[in-house]
């Protein structure tokens, strides 16, 4: 490892197509720190959270997450031992709708079990032991056995965050964890996530739509704009209004 | 184009094909090709009566020593209904099982090929233009001719008998598996297999966890239902020589033994219903 830093983003620009996703960014992020990152729509969150595990290259700068370069010119087998280190919470509520919740877990296992028992979902001892571990630390152990598609959304979100568990990463991303929930699963969800950072050495970064959760998610908040920082500092050290100010649209 | 409220939209479609029927009646009636044949009504009762009587009652109650007679009287034949009958039944029997063979041979091997063209035709897969147009024009073809003229084909190729049979099924089932497989395989729910992949699993893996698990009840279900509409379909392929029922079908026809043509036509009701409503059984199992 060069640092000690778990994400070390420097100087990143994304450009697709002419449009500027990502502008001159740099940020650091330290290990079990829990970081919350905003920003109105199109500020280029989405963005950073993809070029981590490198669904987007960056068109130039350097990033390195787990101290692994992510480059452009990475090779699929790179790519997959990146994304296997790296546990990942979508807003959709990724998750195979026809498998059961344990099946569903141990889809954080696939990567560190190649065998083609996988195929069949044959895993090892091992595989079962951590995914049940991950299961009875969100709280789904007694719904184990049922159809991911028969779950409420809060009940999905808790799968997703087993299966991430059950990869046994250091760093988990969320984009938009609660965008599809109620706001009584929104905060279960939220302090779900705050907990595994305060009692394990996990590095929790969240994309957060909804501001009402920030001081839930986000220990340290990033603020996005136009794919440019625009602050980075301790929720501590700030206040809300500071904060929604970024949504306002810009004075032309 | 001016907008028109949906309702007379449609009124101008059913007129249209109102006129599309019409004109099809009237063309055939202007050419004087709708005829019904000399003796409609008195041809449709002695059909109608004979084909009430199916042979297959004669395994019990036919004459034991029934004669066939000529003109003046002589006896030329005498013949044991019962025997006869009964062995028939054990030949329509045998028929029904090859029909079913070759039904469920062809299906396979229609499905087998059907599943590279249908991924190869799928919208969402992006496979090169070229190949996915051959795919697509492939299956379209298979499609469009008819079991019976791909069976008159290979009879011609492979000879009389199951083979050309099953040859037949397949190459006509291998369309419309394809288009049900490319279909299905656009219909996936994208999110699952990006939540495969988000956690670095291979491509293998990823078909076998996210994709398999999602198209596997449409794939047993088109499979079931292909299967059952072949089972009809075969049916008929002994008429060309290609094995099965069919062979008795042509044979009760052209010796105008029409209480055969009934046993032969209740049976084939009875099997097709049995198989309908097992596929349909199993389908609704599955979703």
């Amino acid at each position: 490892m060069k640092n000690s830093a778990i994400i070390s983003i420097q100087k990143a620009t994304v450009e697709i197509s002419g449009k500027q996703l990502l502008n001159d960014l740099s940020v650091e992020i330290l290990p079990g720190e829990l970081v919350a990152v905003v920003g109105p729509n199109g500020a280029g969150k989405s963005s950073l959270m993809k070029i981590l595990t490198r669904i987007l290259p960056v068109t130039s700068g350097t990033v390195e997450v787990l101290g692994r370069p992510v480059t452009p010119t990475l090779k699929r087998k790179e790519i997959r031992e990146l994304r296997s280190q790296v546990g990942q919470v979508f807003q959709g509520l990724h998750s195979v709708p026809r498998l059961t919740v344990l099946e569903n877990v141990l889809i954080g296992r696939l990567s560190l079990n190649r065998s083609f028992k996988t195929w069949a979902r044959i895993f090892s001892d091992k595989d079962y032991k951590v995914a049940n571990l991950a299961m009875d630390r969100v709280g789904i152990s007694h719904k184990a056995e049922i159809r991911v598609d028969r779950l409420s959304g809060g009940e999905r979100q808790k799968v997703a965050i087993a299966r991430a568990l059950a990869q046994e990463t250091k760093l988990i991303l969320a984009d938009e964890p609660t965008s599809n929930l109620d706001p009584k699963a929104s905060l279960e969800i939220a302090q779900l996530l705050r907990d595994l950072v305060k009692e394990k050495t996990i590095t929790i970064v969240t994309v957060v739509h909804d501001l009402a959760l920030l001081p839930v998610l986000g220990e340290r908040v990033i603020g996005l704009r136009n794919g440019q920082l625009q602050f980075d500092q301790m929720i501590s050290q700030s206040n809300l209004k500071e904060i929604e100010k970024i949504y306002q649209p810009e004075a032309r | 184009m001016t907008a028109r409220p949906g309702n007379s939209r449609l009124t101008l479609w059913f007129l249209a094909y109102l006129i599309l029927v019409g004109w099809c009646l009237f063309s055939f009636i202007q050419s004087d090709d709708l005829s019904l044949g000399r003796h409609p009504w008195q041809n449709l009762v002695k059909t109608t009566h004979e084909l009430s009587k199916p042979s297959f009652i004669d395994i019990w109650w036919g004459s034991t020593e029934f004669k066939y007679q000529n003109a003046e009287g002589e006896v030329l034949r005498v013949e044991n209904r019962q025997e006869v009958e009964t062995q028939f039944f054990w030949a329509l029997l045998r028929g029904i099982l090859t029909t079913i063979k070759i039904a469920t041979l062809g299906s396979f091997l229609g499905s087998l090929f059907a599943f590279p063209l249908g991924a190869l035709s799928a919208k969402n897969i992006h496979s090169p233009r070229l190949i996915a147009f051959l795919a697509r024009s492939l299956l379209g073809f298979s499609r469009s001719v008819h079991t019976l003229i791909f069976g008159l084909l290979f009879v011609g190729i492979f000879g009389l008998g199951p083979t050309a049979g099953i040859l037949a099924i397949a190459a006509h089932s291998l369309g419309s598996f394809g288009k049900l497989y490319a279909e299905t395989i656009e219909t996936l729910d994208m999110t699952s297999i990006d939540a495969v992949r988000a956690v670095g699993a291979s491509e293998t893996q990823i078909f076998f966890n996210a994709v398999w698990p999602a198209i596997l009840p449409q794939v047993v279900s088109t499979n079931l239902y292909i299967w059952e509409f072949n089972i009809r379909d075969s049916t008929v392929l002994g008429l060309i020589g290609a094995g099965g029922l069919g062979l008795l079908v042509s044979e009760a026809t052209s010796l105008f033994l029409w209480g055969r043509l009934s046993t032969i036509l209740i049976a084939i009701v009875l099997m097709v219903a049995f198989f309908d409503s097992m596929s349909r059984r199993l389908r609704t199992s599955l979703l």
